[in-house]
């Protein structure tokens, strides 16, 4: 029984907390709701008159989100796993593996961790340029295929298994990819759904190389429709809002989903005592 | 069922990556020249800018315009840098004098000024003089061989925007026309409501056009060298101007980067603000018929000709074909055509670039309807530009902190003019 001063104590900070993190969806949700005058209005209104859910198919309506949809799901999907499966790969290698120039090559693969996108923005436009990918879904998709940090990240958890699993599952005639397939997956998986959580929201909120490498409509990202919005002296805000609800509407799901995956796997982790 | 899971992602990875729209365009139609334009405009001013496209497109069905939105300018310049090194230029983009610059640097610019005077597709002198002449100038770059290199897009001024109501009440009859009028209405107004007057925005252009207006320049070419006036009688007049907004309280910073001067002005929260004439749509919208405002040029010194900033962004042409350029000439023609540019100041809130708009309609009746409507038009010939000299972006971030360290009180009026002084002469020094 715990004493009542450190309950409330304790569901306080909770819910100072709980209000930080949610007030701007709230406030993202409410300004969604209302009309042009009442989003700018000062001093500001907690909630809209009167409900306006018009301004969703009035945000809909002003950019093809349909097909920026489809795109942005079809890229985020493909780099999620295309990042968890080659990041595994390659964390395993370079947990587990011995060859030579190992260490070397693993410092020299983190070190590009410090180049900044905007240096290697040019001349990975130039090969996309040069492969002829200009407004192709691989242009989106293969530069992205592969990320250090997930690397970096899989095999500190790789290096933390402990190695007599490894050697039992060689000893019983377990080749490295059915070893890493049944049993190292399944014990990192929390750290994989992250690595994939961390690929699918970067893969999701991308501007900039998508604006660089694509040019029809056809082939842009959800993010572009957003842009519609913000003009050089005015924004629509209450539309804004609107696009952006369901612009982060998939990631909530994901995120939502993900979760319980998480949880599970750490709970279910294999590792006892 | 997990293999299952991991197999259907597999396959929906290798569609994705293989499959993909079409990677090339269409080859062309034979006979069709093909355009591309990178532009900034989104919404309403896309439309107006799609419309005006299909319009040229059934006067030169030969020609085909692609318009592509770009993002802001900052996106827009690092496409343009990554399509410099990289390939895929586009034959035509919106511009500001500073990317100009850059693009000629790296030579993938062109001269307009063939075009212009070719007897075929150029534009003769009369309607080149129609133009006003402040554009031409912004557009010639005296760096580059003095040749034209973009011609005027999206223009607009730096206009001071007032609550006439507010200033009636005050005792005054008008506008402040003089920087001593604009203190003393805004003390007076002080008095009468007990708040600051003038929701300031700190921004370098509007401490260049208050140089101006004070009869001042901004730079001077010494033997080949150039270095700033910040230290001249004209410079120390406005910012001591500020000093004094600050002193007395006559003037409250709004936070950078938001338009909360407009928020004020329009909720009756101060009586003046200073800014580009494109705000002038939003707050139409906003104040409706609450009170009576205006909008006129920034105020000037005792005996000095009225004058303000210009403002807005360009387009200019990219080397590729003798054919594509010369189609991406004649759009460009088109658009500063009478009709096409009152068409498109009245969509956007732009301002036309020809002085015959004003009898074109839509432009006619749109600046007949009200006095505020032609404000902006009205001072586009006392309109100056701002340098666009290589490394005056880094003289704007001077000039921000040194008006902020003034506002805040932080520095006074005369320590900040020495140490901006030295500063930006560094930067033109090198």
């Amino acid at each position: 029984m715990r004493r009542p001063g450190v309950v409330i104590l304790v569901h306080g900070v909770l819910i100072v907390g709980l209000i930080l993190v949610a007030f701007p969806f709230f406030w993202m949700v409410s300004t969604s709701l209302k009309t042009k005058d009442e989003s700018v209005s000062v001093p500001p209104r907690m909630l809209p008159e009167e409900c306006r859910w018009e301004n969703y198919a009035e945000a809909w309506n002003k950019a093809p989100f349909a097909r920026y949809f489809v795109n942005t799901a079809a890229v985020s999907l493909a780099v999620t796993t295309a990042v968890v499966v080659t990041s595994l790969l390659a964390g395993y290698a370079f947990a587990m593996m011995e060859f030579p120039g190992k260490k070397i090559l693993f410092v020299l693969y983190l070190s590009t961790m410090m180049i900044p996108f905007e240096v290697v923005l040019v001349p990975n436009f130039a090969t996309i340029n040069a492969l002829g990918w200009q407004n192709t879904y691989a242009a989106l998709i293969v530069p992205w295929m592969a990320n250090v940090f997930s690397v970096f990240l899989i095999r500190q958890t790789l290096m933390s298994l402990p190695r007599d699993f490894r050697d039992a599952a060689l000893v019983d005639g377990c080749g490295h990819l059915r070893y890493l397939w049944y049993i190292a997956a399944p014990l990192t998986r929390p750290i994989l759904i992250t690595a994939g959580l961390l690929a699918f929201l970067g893969s999701w909120n991308a501007f900039l190389w998508p604006l660089v490498v694509t040019n029809t409509e056809k082939m842009r990202v959800i993010q572009f429709g957003l842009q519609m919005f913000l003009r050089e002296e005015s924004t629509d805000y209450h539309l804004l809002m609107a696009a952006s609800t369901f612009t982060i509407l998939p990631i909530v799901v994901v995120y939502v989903v993900a979760q319980r995956y998480f949880i599970e796997g750490v709970s279910g982790s294999g590792l006892k005592g | 069922m997990r293999t299952s899971l991991i197999l259907a992602l597999m396959t929906a990875l290798f569609v994705a990556g293989c499959g993909g729209e079409g990677p090339r365009a269409p080859a062309p139609s034979p006979g069709i020249t093909e355009v591309t334009f990178w532009h900034t405009q989104s919404a309403e001013n896309a439309e107006a800018l799609k419309k005006i496209i299909s319009d040229f497109s059934r006067a030169h069905p030969d020609i085909k315009i692609t318009p592509q939105y770009t993002g802001g300018y900052t996106d827009l310049f690092r496409k343009m840098r990554a399509a410099i090194s990289g390939g895929n230029m586009p034959d035509l983009a919106v511009a500001y004098e500073s990317m100009v610059a850059e693009y000629a640097s790296a030579g993938v610019v062109i001269a307009l000024d063939e075009y212009i005077s070719d007897p075929e597709h150029g534009l003769p002198k009369e309607k080149m003089a129609d133009i006003f002449p402040g554009y031409i100038a912004t557009n010639t770059f005296e760096e580059f061989g003095g040749k034209m290199l973009s011609f005027p897009f999206t223009k607009s001024n730096l206009m001071m925007y007032f609550n006439l109501d507010m200033i009636r009440k005050a005792g005054f009859e008008d506008r402040p026309k003089t920087w001593d009028e604009f203190l003393s209405q805004c003390r007076a107004i002080r008095k009468m409501t007990g708040r600051p007057a003038y929701a300031l925005s700190v921004d370098p252009s509007t401490i260049d056009g208050m140089i101006y207006s004070f009869g001042g320049e901004l730079y001077v070419r010494e033997d080949g060298k150039r270095r700033t006036l910040f230290d001249s009688e004209a410079s120390r007049n406005t910012f001591a101007v500020i000093e004094t907004l600050a002193k007395e309280k006559l003037a409250f910073q709004i936070n950078p980067g938001t338009y909360d001067d407009r928020d004020a002005l329009s909720a009756e929260r101060a009586a003046f603000m200073i800014r580009s004439s494109t705000s002038r749509p939003f707050l139409e919208d906003t104040i409706k018929d609450r009170f009576e405002w205006g909008l006129s040029e920034i105020p000037h010194a005792e005996g000095v000709k009225p004058v303000t900033v210009m403002f807005g962004a360009n387009i200019c042409v990219f080397r590729s074909t003798p054919e594509r350029q010369l189609a991406a000439w004649e759009f460009i023609k088109y658009f500063v055509s009478p009709k096409v540019t009152a068409l498109w100041a009245t969509e956007t809130g732009y301002l036309p670039v020809r002085k015959t708009a004003l009898n074109e309609e839509p432009y006619k009746s749109f600046a007949e309807a009200h006095p505020r409507n032609r404000a902006a038009f009205d001072v586009i010939p006392i309109a100056r530009p701002e340098p666009n000299l290589a490394g005056w972006q880094e003289i704007r971030k001077h000039l921000d902190r040194a008006e902020t360290s003034v506002i805040t009180g932080l520095k006074t009026a005369a320590e900040t003019v020495v140490e901006l002084t030295e500063k930006s002469n560094k930067v033109l020094a090198r």
